[in-house]
């Protein structure tokens, strides 16, 4: 197997064990619906106000989310050791990372595929035209939130008291991304608002580029 | 009785030299002639560029000692990281706290989110003072060394950033004081400039003299667990 087979293969494992249970995608996708929809109620119904807090409350909703995910990404593999039997398989742990960083990178998509359109529908955003962009802008964002998290999770697995510090270890490091998502989303949804919406594309870009590099040579003595 | 640390005459000489050097960049600060535009608030600058100073150094060298525990696994490595760690914490709020002192004045406001150096650096505290946290959650000396390792080497990715921070948003924080790279300097008088560097210079060995003392006291902490364990073990192995 050459390294895009293990890595997919990996992911598989965790799509098919997500594909039976839907755990991760019942508990996050309820979850993100229920933080939009309170915060509608919360910031009241004038359409106004809504729009211009709607990029915010879309990215609190989806990184809220990842969090609720990450803990979730290894807590399967805790059980019953599977993580010692995943550790054993004769293939470099870096891609073990990537394996299981693209399995939950495809869960959040997924979730992002839902929030965002219902997060523009139910707060009258329109991006007609600026659908390209984006798109881009939430792969990226979602790509960041499962590059720290995925690995923060790894690294806290079987600790107590690891939903609470999960958070704690997550958020310092991914507000670079909420900010650049939210600001390019300001940019794409008011367009004018005056955001450098390409300059904050390529800060997600260049954030994703550096952790993935850090947080994949890192990983083999996160978990061994 | 295992010596803990090597010429122990050195932790006390790098504390005193550093306070000498530091008061003595106090004296030229104080006594320099005002700056043209800022008047007296210039005075604070020796200290906050200092201390700013320091905590880069602490979070980079935790780092660096992070990755020395890794490759060695000696845990020595791992209580200097927990020592330089601990220092860039509180140096790190020293920096912020005289920050919002000069900032009130300059900027008309303690604090802003608007500014990408002040965002970053608050981010930086919370993300070490989170790595502080985890390392008291760990029972397991090994993996508690370890885990800490990984957390200290991501987490520095976040100092180049803040450095950076000024040039590549531009927001209301200035970009440094001196530079050797730019050949510049925005102090308007020898007297401060030497003040200035003479801090940076007694910062440094002030952090040479904590990072000392709090491994040392990391050691002796380790000896006690050790100690204890194996009273423990004998009062078992004695009952049987």
């Amino acid at each position: 197997m050459n390294s895009w087979q293990i890595i997919l293969t990996i992911a598989l494992k965790d799509w098919r064990v997500e594909g039976r249970a839907r755990d991760v995608l019942a508990a996050t996708l309820f979850f993100a619906v229920l933080v939009i929809t309170i915060l509608a109620f919360a910031f009241g119904p004038e359409t106004r106000k809504l729009r211009e807090a709607a990029p915010g409350i879309l990215w609190v909703a989806i990184a809220f989310a990842s969090i609720l995910a990450a803990s979730r990404a290894f807590a399967s593999e805790s059980e019953d050791g599977a993580l010692e039997t995943l550790l054993l398989y004769p293939v470099p742990h870096e891609l073990i990372y990537l394996g299981k960083l693209l399995g939950n990178l495809g869960l959040m998509l997924i979730l992002a595929l839902v929030t965002a359109p219902f997060t523009l529908l139910l707060y009258g955003v329109s991006i007609s035209g600026r659908e390209l962009p984006f798109a881009l802008t939430v792969f990226l964002g979602v790509m960041g939130f499962s590059i720290i998290s995925s690995f923060q999770s790894a690294l806290t697995i079987n600790l107590r008291s690891r939903e609470s510090l999960l958070p704690v270890l997550i958020f310092p490091i991914v507000v670079p991304v909420v900010i650049a998502c939210v600001k390019a989303t300001v940019g794409l949804t008011l367009p004018d608002s005056g955001e450098d919406v390409w300059g904050w594309i390529r800060l997600l870009a260049g954030f994703n580029a550096v952790y993935l590099v850090v947080c994949t040579l890192a990983f083999p003595y996160a978990v061994e | 009785m295992k010596k803990l640390a090597l010429a122990p005459w050195l932790t006390p000489t790098l504390g005193y030299s550093s306070v000498g050097i530091i008061l003595i960049a106090l004296f030229f600060t104080f006594t320099a002639p005002p700056d043209v535009l800022q008047g007296y608030l210039t005075r604070i600058l020796p200290i906050h560029v200092g201390s700013s100073w320091l905590a880069y150094l602490s979070f980079g060298l935790a780092a660096a000692f992070g990755l020395a525990y890794l490759i060695t696994r000696n845990h020595h490595w791992d209580r200097l990281s927990l020592a330089s760690t601990e220092i860039g914490v509180v140096f790190i709020i020293l920096s912020l706290f005289t920050g919002a002192l000069w900032g009130r004045p300059t900027w008309g406001a303690y604090w802003t989110w608007g500014d990408a150096r002040l965002t970053t650096t608050a981010l930086m505290l919370m993300v070490y003072i989170g790595m502080l946290m985890v390392r008291g959650m760990i029972e397991d000396s090994g993996r508690r060394a370890r885990v800490s390792a990984v957390i200290g080497i991501v987490a520095s990715v976040g100092v180049p950033i803040n450095y950076m921070s000024v040039y590549w948003w531009s927001t209301l924080h200035q970009t440094p004081t001196v530079s050797i790279a730019e050949r510049r300097s925005a102090l308007q008088n020898d007297g401060i400039l030497i003040g200035f560097l003479l801090a940076l210079l007694g910062f440094t060995i002030l952090y040479a003299y904590l990072l000392r003392l709090r491994g040392q006291l990391a050691a002796q902490q380790a000896r006690l667990e050790e100690h204890e364990l194996n009273l423990e073990l004998k009062g078992v192995l004695a009952h049987d």
